[in-house]
């Protein structure tokens, strides 16, 4: 595991996502968990705001996906993420493939926010900030995924 | 209701009564006995049963249940009343039983009543049953007819087909590594345990067993510790406490409840298994030494070393670590204890050495730090860690000299997901990638599609790259500093990690 983590995290530098850098910090010590600065692309209805995200990987990463989700005080306002910061997102869950990776996981964050029309929270945002098995790992939680246009 | 009570307990204490149950239990045992033709109990040569008869089967359960019901029932509320001669019998049926486990009888509900009754006789747990527990203890075998099988129950509880399966083996095997810290302490019993470490599988299931309960444990009520400290501080804090609304905080609290009530119990459970592991290790070391363990081991002790020595350690601090049984200092020096009981061998050295996830060396420098300001272990046994630390970094060096080599293996030797380099590849069919074969069982373990494009893919439909293996492990011989001896280590290693794929 740690190799391929290396190796994500050396692709990672090389070829950086658009909007998006490493907390060069977060990894200092402990390579299981990455924090990622993202900024509201241009031309989109974050331009101008920053966010935080958060990579925790398992011990059997990749054949399990990593826990990821938005930290700090800022939540970007999207209709599949949580105000506790969970983002609703097959690939994290169900869909996961151990082909895919940081790099893959960060394109499908950013495409989200890009495509969003409205800024808005999910209906059950209230209730499900309440009652999630854990707010710190949005993993224990039993995904119910609705629609694919945002 | 305590006059009720009471006068239950004259009926109930009345020394005939008990006398005539005890009585009719010792003839009922006799005739149980006749089932499995054995006709007078004192011809008896071993406990263990070697062909058991149909009609036996065809008994009820409740037959042999009434038995460790009644027996359960005096050790735990009048011990005393277990010193009737008849005690004799009735005790060398509860051996007979515990000696068989789920061979005579398939229930294992059933056969752990028994454990429990055993369990319940121990002296640090019911002191008074001490006449009943020496009959248990002292009957003339030589009690590896015991050992043996209530090790291949520990292991066998892992399954009982009931739904709370997961659950109840905890408290099976609870009752079982007591008798066991009991056992230990009798010299006869002792060797039972050394002559049972030396017939193989099933004792290597057994220590299996323990490590898978000793992460599990340790993990679980780790992490519970860390949220009761979170929460604890969060209500220390008034002015955030304040802000939060109702709702909030009374799910905190409601979290706290169910957080304290899993620490105590996963605890006390750890504590035992860890305990477990520390005084067999005393005796016992080859079997903890074959590569099917030895890698594992070093793994889960190093993780909890670090839970306990690393940086984050301060985030265990509870309020009142005496209630959920946390006892930081006890647990450090139990698990010191494994390190420096299995610290002559140098497989085991390789073993903390080839642990990536929790192994630093400055963690061993913490451990050494901590173990001397505890006051836990002698000037000799901390002289005896430095040195096992030595030997560690020195191995760890090494490894690292043979990463950098096998890191310039070009990409196409290199499995797509690990980027390691591949020593067994194979062709999935429909992506067309190669991967290593033991990568790709891993991921097919869980799930059953190509992790490529999500086409249905199965084992058996992997082929062999073997080309490129011959090319792999030519590139290897030549390029890398004791290559011939990594490459050895490497198979072994694949072929153990497929089969314990298979076996799960």
């Amino acid at each position: 595991m740690a190799l391929r983590l290396q190796k994500e995290l050396a692709n990672f530098m090389r070829d950086p996502i658009p909007g998006m850098s490493l907390d060069h910090n977060s990894v200092e010590g402990n390579i299981n968990v990455w924090v990622i600065n993202v900024a509201g692309a241009s031309n989109t209805l974050y331009e101008g705001e920053t966010f935080k995200l958060q990579f925790k990987f398992p011990q059997r990463y990749p054949f399990d996906s990593p826990s990821v989700m938005f930290i700090g005080n800022k939540i970007p306002e999207h209709p599949h993420i949580y105000s506790n910061g969970h983002i609703c997102l097959s690939i994290l869950t169900d869909e996961w493939s151990p082909a895919l990776s940081v790099q893959s996981v960060c394109l499908s964050i950013v495409s989200m926010l890009s495509s969003c029309r409205t800024k808005a929270r999910p209906s059950d945002d209230e209730r499900y900030v309440l009652t999630c098995r854990d707010p710190s790992d949005p993993k224990k939680t039993k995904w119910f995924f609705h629609d694919d246009d945002v | 209701m305590l006059s009720s009570k009471l006068s239950s307990d004259v009926i109930l204490f009345d020394p005939s009564l008990i006398q005539s149950c005890l009585r009719f239990y010792s003839l009922a045992v006799n005739v149980l006995l006749r089932y499995l033709n054995i006709e007078d109990i004192k011809d008896l040569k071993s406990l263990a049963i070697k062909n058991i008869e149909t009609k036996w089967n065809t008994l009820p359960e409740y037959f042999v249940e009434d038995i460790a019901e009644l027996l359960l029932f005096y050790t735990q509320y009048f011990p005393n009343a277990l010193q009737d001669p008849s005690c004799e019998d009735l005790s060398l049926f509860v051996n007979i039983i515990l000696c068989n486990g789920t061979n005579l009888i398939k229930n294992p509900y059933l056969v752990a009543k028994f454990v429990e009754l055993f369990f319940t006789s121990c002296p640090m747990v019911q002191p008074k049953a001490n006449y009943f527990n020496n009959l248990l203890v002292y009957q003339r075998f030589d009690g590896k007819d015991l050992v043996s099988s209530l090790m291949k129950f520990y292991s066998d509880v892992e399954r009982t087909g009931a739904s709370s399966e997961f659950y109840d083996k905890f408290q099976i095997r609870y009752h079982i590594s007591v008798i066991f810290k009991f056992l230990w302490e009798i010299p006869l019993y002792q060797l039972a345990f050394i002559h049972e470490s030396n017939q193989g599988k099933q004792f290597v299931r057994f220590i299996n067993m323990i490590i898978n309960d000793a992460t599990f444990l340790l993990d679980e009520s780790l992490e519970s510790l860390k949220r009761i400290h979170e929460i604890q501080n969060l209500i220390e804090n008034k002015a955030e406490w304040s802000k939060m609304n109702q709702e909030a905080r009374s799910q905190r609290e409601s979290q706290l409840v169910q957080d304290e009530r899993q620490c105590r119990s996963y605890l006390t459970l750890a504590t035992e298994t860890v305990e477990m592991f520390s005084y067999i290790t005393k005796h016992i070391q080859k079997p903890f030494l074959i590569d099917e363990i030895v890698d594992k081991l070093a793994a889960m002790l190093n993780f909890n070393l670090y839970q306990l020595c690393g940086p984050r350690c301060i985030n265990l601090k509870v309020k009142n670590p005496k209630e959920y049984n946390f006892e930081p200092k006890r647990l450090l020096d139990m698990l010191t204890a494994i390190y420096l009981n299995l610290s002559n061998h140098e497989r085991f050295a390789e073993a903390l050495a080839n642990d990536e996830r929790s192994y630093k060396k400055e963690l061993f420098i913490d451990a050494i730090k901590r173990m001397s300001n505890a006051n836990i272990k002698s000037q000799i046994e901390i002289e005896k860690f430095k040195s096992l630390s030595e030997r560690v970094k020195v191995i760890v060096e090494q490894k690292s000299q043979i990463d950098v080599d096998i890191d310039n293996a070009p990409d196409e030797f290199k499995d797509p997901l690990m980027d390691s380099v591949m020593i067994d590849p194979v062709r999935l069919p429909t992506s067309n990638k190669i991967m290593e074969r033991s990568i790709i069982v891993r991921h097919l373990l869980n799930s059953n599609f190509d992790p490529f494009n999500r086409m249905p893919l199965t084992e058996d439909k992997l082929e062999s790259e073997t080309e490129l293996k011959k090319q792999i492990h030519e590139w290897i011989r030549a390029n890398v500093k004791n290559g011939e001896m990594y490459l050895k280590r490497k198979l072994k290693q694949n072929e153990i990690e497929i089969e314990q794929s298979h076996q799960n």
